[in-house]
Formats: C-alpha cells, sequence, structure tokens
C-alpha cells in the first residue's frame, strides 16, 4: 500500500480547510456556511467572524505551523524524537523573558515582546545544553532530561512573578500556558513578517536536515559541514520558537507531537514531512482552540491545555512505539 | 613491486592524540602503501580505531601531521577530503525507511554545490557503485529490509560513489554472520584489484586480515609494533607475540592460507 505523498498531503490541506471553515462557523455565537463565506468575501461584516475568530485562525495557523516547525527541526538535530522547544526549555525561558521584559521595561503590545521572547529563547536553550555537557559529550538523553528541568524551572519563575507583579501582569496568566484569546489583527501585525520570513526559510533546509539524521561521522566523511549547519539550524529554531512564542504564549505538545505524527506519515524525507508538520501542527492549534472555546462556554479553556490534553495521550501511543523499535 | 608505488602520498609524521589526558597514540609515523590493501591489527585498546580516524580526520591530532599529497589533512577542507578520502566508522546510522539508492548518492554530497549540479556525472557513479557492490537490484528496497550484509555492502557503496583514491574501514565485518563476513572481504579485495583503490581497514579477525590484506599494520598500546607485508609479519612472529597466539599455516591450489590457534 504506498499513496503518493502529493496525496496525503493534498488530503492533509483539505483537511486544514475544513477544521479552519468549522472553527469560523462555532463558537459562542453559530454561524451558518454562507454567512462565514460571505464575511470572508467582505460582503458582510460580523465582529465575531471578521475581528475575533479569522485573526485566531490566522495565528493559530502562524503559531502551529511554527512550533511544528522547530520541533522537526529540533528532532531532525538531535536525532530524538522527543527533542522539541517545549522538552528543551525554550518556551518556558521565552515567555519568562517576555514576562520579566514587560515588567521591567513595558511594551506588551508592540515589537518589543519579539526580542524579549528571542532572547529568552537564546538564554532557555543555551542553560539546557550547557548544563547537559559532560566530558565535552552531550547524551541526547540527558540533554531532554536536563531540559525538562529546566522548563519546569522557568515555568515556576514565571508563576511567581504573576503573582509578584498581579498588577501589570493580570492579562498575561493565558499567556503563560498558550492561549489564542488575546488574538487580534494588531498582535498577528507583530509577528506576521517575521513568521513568514522564518517559515519560508526552513524549507531552504530539507536536504541538510535529511543529511543530520545520518551519524555524524558518515555526515562528515561524505563532505558535510556538521557542527556548521546544525548551527544555523538551531538559530532558525530557536527563533521560530521565540516568534511563535511572542504571538500566543507556550503550545508546547504541538511542538513535540507534530513532527513525530509527520514523520509516520511521510517518512524520514524532509521534503515532504515539514510539509505535513506545518499542516498538522495548524490542524491541532486550531482543533484546540476551538475546543477550548465551546466546552465551557462562555469560559475559554487556554489552547495549550487542550493541546496538552489531546497530545499526552497520543504522546504515550508514540512511547510505546518507540520501545518497540529499540 | 615498482618503486613509484611504493612511494606514499599519504604520511602520518609524528601524531599523538589523547583522551583525557591519557595517550591512545604516541607519536607514530606511517607512510601508507600505495594501491595496496592495509589491515590495522592490535588487541583491544591498542588504538586501532582512534588512528583510522585520526588519520581521516574525524578526531584531531593532539599533535604531528597528517599529510596527503604534501597537504597537512587540518588544512583541507570537508568537501575536498570527501573527496580523496571516505571513511566508513562502525556501526554508522541512518533512517531505516531510506532507500538504498538515496543512500548512495548521498556519497556524491561533495560534488553537488549552488552552481554546479551534475547530476549526470552522480547518477553515473551511483550505478556504478551499485553495480559493484551487487546491489542493483536492490535499488529501489528499504533499509530496514535489508539483511546485514547488503546493509554493509549499501555503506561501502555509499563510500565508492564518493569515488575517492583512498578507503577506509573500521571493523567492516562486525556483527556479520560469517558467510558475510567472506563476502565483504571479497568485495574489499575486488576494489583494491579492479579499481585500484588504498584500502585501510582496522580488523578484529586476524585470520581475514592474513588472508585478504597486502601489509598489516601491528598496533600495540599506542605504538606502531610493526608496518610490513603479511609474509614477512608472520615470519618475523610479531602477530604471535603481540596476541599471545600460534599461527598454522596450509597451502591449497597453490594458495596461502591460514588458521589462528590458541597458544595452549
Amino acid at each position: 500500500m504506498t499513496i503518493s505523498p502529493w496525496t496525503k498531503l493534498t488530503t492533509l490541506s483539505a483537511l486544514l480547510l475544513i477544521i479552519a471553515v468549522a472553527s469560523l462557523m462555532i463558537g459562542y455565537t453559530f454561524y451558518s456556511l454562507p454567512i462565514v463565506i460571505n464575511c470572508l468575501l467582505q460582503k458582510t461584516h460580523e465582529f465575531a467572524i471578521n475581528d475575533v475568530r479569522l485573526p485566531r485562525l490566522i495565528m493559530a495557523i502562524l503559531c502551529g505551523t511554527m512550533f511544528a516547525f522547530s520541533g522537526s527541526l529540533l528532532q531532525g538535530i538531535f536525532r530524538n524524537r522527543l527533542a522539541s522547544s517545549e522538552t528543551l526549555g525554550i518556551n518556558a525561558a521565552s515567555i519568562l523573558f517576555v514576562l520579566l521584559g514587560i515588567t521591567l521595561w513595558g511594551g506588551g503590545g508592540n515589537f518589543s515582546i519579539l526580542i524579549y521572547s528571542v532572547i529568552g529563547a537564546l538564554c532557555g536553550f543555551s542553560i539546557t545544553l550547557l548544563s547537559s555537557i559532560s566530558r565535552r559529550n552531550i547524551s541526547h538523553l540527558r540533554l531532554i532530561i536536563v531540559g525538562v528541568a529546566i522548563s519546569a524551572f522557568f515555568r515556576a519563575a514565571s508563576q511567581f512573578m504573576l503573582i509578584a507583579e498581579d498588577q501589570k501582569l493580570a492579562a498575561y496568566l493565558a499567556f503563560v500556558n498558550g492561549t489564542l484569546y488575546t488574538t487580534t489583527w494588531h498582535s498577528i501585525q507583530i509577528i506576521l513578517y517575521p513568521a513568514l520570513f522564518l517559515i519560508g526559510l526552513s524549507f531552504c533546509f530539507t536536504k541538510q536536515l535529511d543529511i543530520l539524521l545520518l551519524s555524524e561521522d558518515i555526515a562528515s566523511n561524505i563532505g558535510f559541514k556538521v557542527i556548521k549547519w546544525k548551527l544555523i539550524i538551531i538559530i532558525l529554531a530557536l527563533l521560530l520558537t521565540a516568534v511563535a512564542v511572542a504571538g500566543v504564549g507556550s503550545l508546547g505538545f504541538i511542538g513535540l507531537i507534530s513532527p513525530n505524527i509527520s514523520r509516520l506519515i511521510f517518512g524520514y524525507s524532509h521534503k515532504y514531512n515539514l510539509l505535513g508538520s506545518a499542516l498538522i501542527g495548524s490542524i491541532l492549534t486550531i482543533l484546540s482552540d476551538t475546543i477550548g472555546r465551546i466546552i465551557l462556554v462562555p469560559f475559554e479553556i487556554p489552547t495549550g491545555l487542550i493541546g496538552i490534553v489531546i497530545g499526552v495521550p497520543y504522546f504515550l501511543y508514540i512511547m510505546r512505539g518507540m520501545k518497540q523499535e529499540a | 613491486m615498482t618503486l613509484s608505488s611504493t612511494q606514499s602520498v599519504f604520511k602520518a609524521n609524528q601524531i599523538s592524540v589523547k583522551y583525557q589526558r591519557q595517550d591512545i597514540l604516541d607519536k607514530l609515523n606511517i607512510n601508507l602503501i600505495d594501491g595496496k590493501i592495509t589491515a590495522i591489527l592490535g588487541p583491544n585498546g591498542s588504538g586501532k580505531s582512534t588512528l583510522l580516524k585520526a588519520l581521516s580526520g574525524l578526531i584531531p591530532c593532539h599533535s604531528g601531521k597528517v599529510m596527503i599529497n604534501d597537504k597537512s589533512l587540518s588544512h583541507i577542507n570537508r568537501t575536498d577530503l570527501a573527496k580523496l578520502l571516505s571513511i566508513l566508522p562502525q556501526s554508522p546510522e541512518a533512517p531505516t525507511d531510506i532507500t538504498v539508492n538515496q543512500l548512495v548518492s548521498y556519497g556524491r554530497y561533495a560534488y553537488s554545490s549552488w552552481f554546479n549540479k551534475n547530476k549526470k556525472e552522480d547518477n553515473k557513479q551511483v550505478k556504478w557503485a551499485l553495480a559493484v557492490t551487487n546491489l542493483t537490484e536492490l535499488a529501489e528496497s528499504f533499509l530496514h529490509e535489508l539483511s546485514g550484509g547488503e546493509r554493509q555492502r549499501v555503506w561501502i557503496a555509499m563510500s565508492l560513489a564518493q569515488n575517492s583514491d583512498y578507503l577506509f574501514l573500521d571493523e567492516p565485518t562486525t556483527y556479520l554472520d560469517i558467510r558475510f563476513q567472506f563476502e565483504i572481504m571479497q568485495l574489499v579485495k575486488n576494489l583494491n584489484q579492479q579499481q585500484g583503490k588504498t584500502i585501510v581497514m582496522v580488523l578484529h579477525e586476524i585470520q581475514h586480515a592474513l588472508n585478504y590484506a597486502d601489509y598489516i599494520l601491528l598496533l600495540n598500546q599506542g605504538k606502531i609494533h610493526s608496518y610490513a607485508p603479511v609474509e614477512e609479519i608472520i615470519h618475523s612472529g610479531a602477530i604471535e607475540e603481540v596476541f599471545k597466539i600460534r599461527i598454522k599455516q596450509f597451502t591449497e591450489n597453490a594458495e596461502n592460507h591460514f588458521i589462528i590457534c590458541n597458544n595452549g
């Protein structure tokens, strides 16, 4: 049974389209398909669709893709299916630095949030990496364990900040768990161009990512500059994560499971599985957001929490499969 | 043997490698014999794999220099080096859902660049590498569908696609059934005799070294005990001394064969 990768990608795209339209229809108020289509064509204007659900949908696709890509890149670099911005402490560090930045220098609603986030991503990853070096070597298993610990630390620090700086940061409570609730056209404006640039750039590295799946000495043997490419791709992964966190906070499990599902469907080659990862990341983010806003109406459950509820069972399923592989 | 064929262009001058302040290799001088098969032998921990890695630039030398055609190895960039020598490390890894053809074509990586994509030449070399290693019919198979012996041939094919004069192999027969061990050794011999490759391989099995190599480089405790043709090294009793074993020799169809026995 071989289905061509393009057929699979088309199917996933169709699924994304259906879920995207459904997410515009479903919510506190239900809109029929014709109304949604009219709104999209700008024939009519419904505040709930045009100014609430549509920006959320676009944000979900952008950030879902970026988290999924950063996961794909990191899993390729470390040849470890548990690697992701969440398990390496990058998300949590970015969030803490955003909170810190806003408290110290302000600027929650403008481009400075991107800068705070990037600095946080760099710090988080460096701390995880440096803490896992032992005898000039990085054990890939230790990297994940250290990453999870560092992540827990930064998360606790963020919680502490929320309590201590209650007045300034009250609006950011949901941000810590990852949310699309606060998304507006303005917040999309902040991340749109860096997001599109980084997503486009990621597609330039499919060949390098494929070769990085070979063991290091084999890759150097064929003339591949392992350290150089690893460094470039890690920086790209950090930037993707930082921009995504600046957009929606931390959607941890999206970045962990999307690349895994994509790899199961499309195989090792990043030519297809990177696209697949993006589609799956988007679908999961939209699903999490839509479910989050309909199950406890009128309350919103942070997207990140729903992501975890959907993600963890699947993740456990993957882990079972990994055992059999080894 | 003509003089020119023994004039080596691959040399190691006084190379030392340390690991955690301990000498693994201690000031080795090697003039690699060109156009022949050299087997590196030595007891466990004598530094065999380390030597192969140092010679191929996978690990840096603490002191000393490896020279290829009068150029220091550390001054040759990875891409150019990949065209000069290919090293197949022990237990290499690749995704298991990769096809044989795809993996072998990675051997052409050093020849591709942004400006220059010679697909025709690449395909020709890959086809040739698959043919020489008897893999043409398996070209579209996935790596996980192959036996251990076939997999090892795929890795050798990938090295061949690099089209380098020097081929370094680190224990190419480890973990293989004895039948496949002979198959790989015969393949190595053919590559040397028909394609003129200079081959250096680390071997665990002394018997394979004696039966298939032309020269033996005997390592002991990070130093070179001897580097000489097989016949010479057997007569000197060096292997028996280092490994504390006995070698028995018999002739069948005018060919010498060797068997390793316990030094009881």
